[in-house]
Formats: structure tokens, C-alpha cells, sequence
């Protein structure tokens, strides 16, 4: 999957949660997830298993530690992903 | 040093969903998980515990290398007896060190606060209840009565007073730009929000 396409499809992941739409219009691979588009910490627990259900993939609690920002996030899906 | 979180139980029902397949096991550890099944109240204590741990999260922060989410790692056992809606109190761990909490539960919200379990620190605290949830208008507004709040105590011209945040989103007060030392903790969710601050 190439990163425009795995961009995509985690801002249709966050999208719900987002509580600042101009971050969100100006998302990037730095993007953080908490200070820049506001998602509540709990959302951050249903991002991870949305994330996990899109992909079919398993985030271990020590991957999870550091999903905080866009970039983290296509990190780890990638790395998930190739396992399988 | 101070951590403390405020929970709107009627938002979390709208905005999270905790029974969600693998919720639970995100979040929390086995003995916490068992703590909930047991509970009278399940989901109260789900929201209990969990603003437990973003309290102490809060706080380990500050010393932290930076932002983290690791849930299960910050451990909480909530000490019996509890009567009614009296204060609620705990123990939390991480990574060898000791925090205290102590809890407010009523129908509508939680507050938790933690702090080093070596001292209680003495410490202002506040929660409201605002008519508006929206996010900025929370944000602005706990800031506001929180240096208020800290100017009538120090009997500083609340007009020198400001609350920044530096890159990890912790917030400190600034009098006349300048970073003070008090530690405080600000939080708001759906239509509650609060502050804690050392003396």
C-alpha cells in the first residue's frame, strides 16, 4: 500500500474523533494525534482498534505505546501488515 | 506535583463505546478488569479507573522523556471501603514509583486527582459544569478561573497572568511571560471541567 493511499485511509479513521477541523484539513505525517486534532485519550484506544479491524492486524501493547502521531501510526500498519 | 482528570459519564456514553471488543484489554490490566466485573456499576468504575490512570499520566509526564499512551503500565487498585459518593481513594503504580488518588463520583461525572504518594501536596481545586461543550469554549474558560482562582490566592494582578503550553502539551502559568514553577493540571471533557494547582 503506498503512503498517499495509507493516508487516506487513516483520516477515515480519525475523522470521527477529530476535535479541530483545521488540523485536520492540514493533516500530515507529523500530525499528532492528542495536541494537534484534539482526539480524546479513550479515542485514541478505539483508533487503535479501528485500526486493527481495517487492517486485520494485531498492535502489541508495546507498538501501541508510541501511536501518537499519523506517521507512527502508517509505521506500524506497514510493519504489521508485512508480517502477514 | 499534581495530575487530575474530569470525566462527563453522559459524553463518554455518546463518544466511547467500552464494551467495544478489546476495549477493555487495552486499557486495563487483569486485577483492574476484575475490579469492574465485580463493581455494582461496571462502566462507572471503567470511567473511574480510567481517570485514574490519565491523572497519574498527567503527572508522569512532566518527568517523562515525552507523550506516551500505555494504559496498563500505570496500575490502579481502588482502597476499600467506599461509602455512597464520598471520596474514593487509591493506589497507582508505574514503573516502580507510588501515586495516591482520590476520586469524586457522582450521577454525572468523575474527578480524579493523583499525586506522590511520598507527601500530599497542598493544592487548590475546582470543577464546573459549563453550559457549553464545545472544545475552545471549555479550554478558555477553565484557564480563565483557573488564573483567577491562582491570582486571588497570591494577590497577583490576574491581568500578568496566562497559561501556556510547551511541546508536549503540558501547561504552566506565566506572570508577565515568565514561567512559574506551580504545578497544576487542567482538564475538560463534554460539558465538565477542572484544574488542580500546588501552593
Amino acid at each position: 500500500m503506498d503512503n498517499k493511499a495509507l493516508i487516506e485511509s487513516l483520516k477515515n479513521i480519525v475523522q470521527p474523533y477529530v476535535q479541530d477541523a483545521e488540523a485536520f484539513e492540514q493533516l500530515s505525517e507529523d500530525t499528532r494525534f492528542m495536541e494537534d486534532l484534539k482526539i480524546n485519550s479513550a479515542n485514541l484506544v478505539d483508533i487503535i482498534l479501528d485500526v486493527e479491524d481495517a487492517f486485520d492486524i494485531i498492535i502489541p501493547d508495546d507498538a501501541m505505546d508510541q501511536m501518537l502521531t499519523v506517521k507512527a501510526a502508517m509505521d506500524i500498519i506497514k510493519e504489521k501488515v508485512a508480517v502477514q | 506535583m499534581i495530575g487530575n482528570d474530569i470525566v462527563d459519564l453522559a459524553y463518554s456514553r455518546q463518544t466511547s463505546n467500552w464494551q467495544r471488543p478489546r476495549f477493555l484489554d487495552k486499557v486495563f490490566t487483569a486485577s483492574e478488569q476484575a475490579q469492574i466485573a465485580a463493581a455494582p456499576d461496571p462502566e462507572q468504575w471503567v470511567w473511574l479507573l480510567w481517570s485514574i490512570k490519565e491523572s497519574a499520566y498527567k503527572l508522569i509526564l512532566r518527568a517523562a522523556q515525552g507523550p506516551f499512551f500505555a494504559p496498563k503500565q500505570i496500575t490502579c487498585e481502588v482502597i476499600p471501603p467506599m461509602a455512597g459518593n464520598a471520596l474514593i481513594k487509591s493506589v497507582v503504580h508505574y514503573q516502580g514509583q507510588v501515586y495516591c488518588g482520590e476520586s469524586q463520583l457522582s450521577a454525572s461525572s468523575i474527578h480524579s486527582l493523583v499525586y506522590a504518594r511520598a507527601e500530599r501536596p497542598t493544592f487548590s481545586s475546582a470543577r464546573f459544569c459549563l453550559a457549553q461543550s464545545d472544545y475552545p469554549h471549555q479550554g478558555a474558560f477553565i484557564r480563565e478561573q483557573l488564573l483567577r482562582h491562582y491570582a486571588d490566592t497570591r494577590q497577583i494582578d490576574l491581568q500578568k497572568l496566562a497559561i501556556q503550553k510547551n511541546l508536549h502539551g503540558i501547561p504552566s502559568i506565566t506572570m508577565e511571560g515568565v514561567p512559574q514553577t506551580t504545578a497544576l493540571s487542567i482538564s475538560h471533557h463534554g460539558h465538565f471541567a477542572a484544574y488542580a494547582f500546588c501552593e
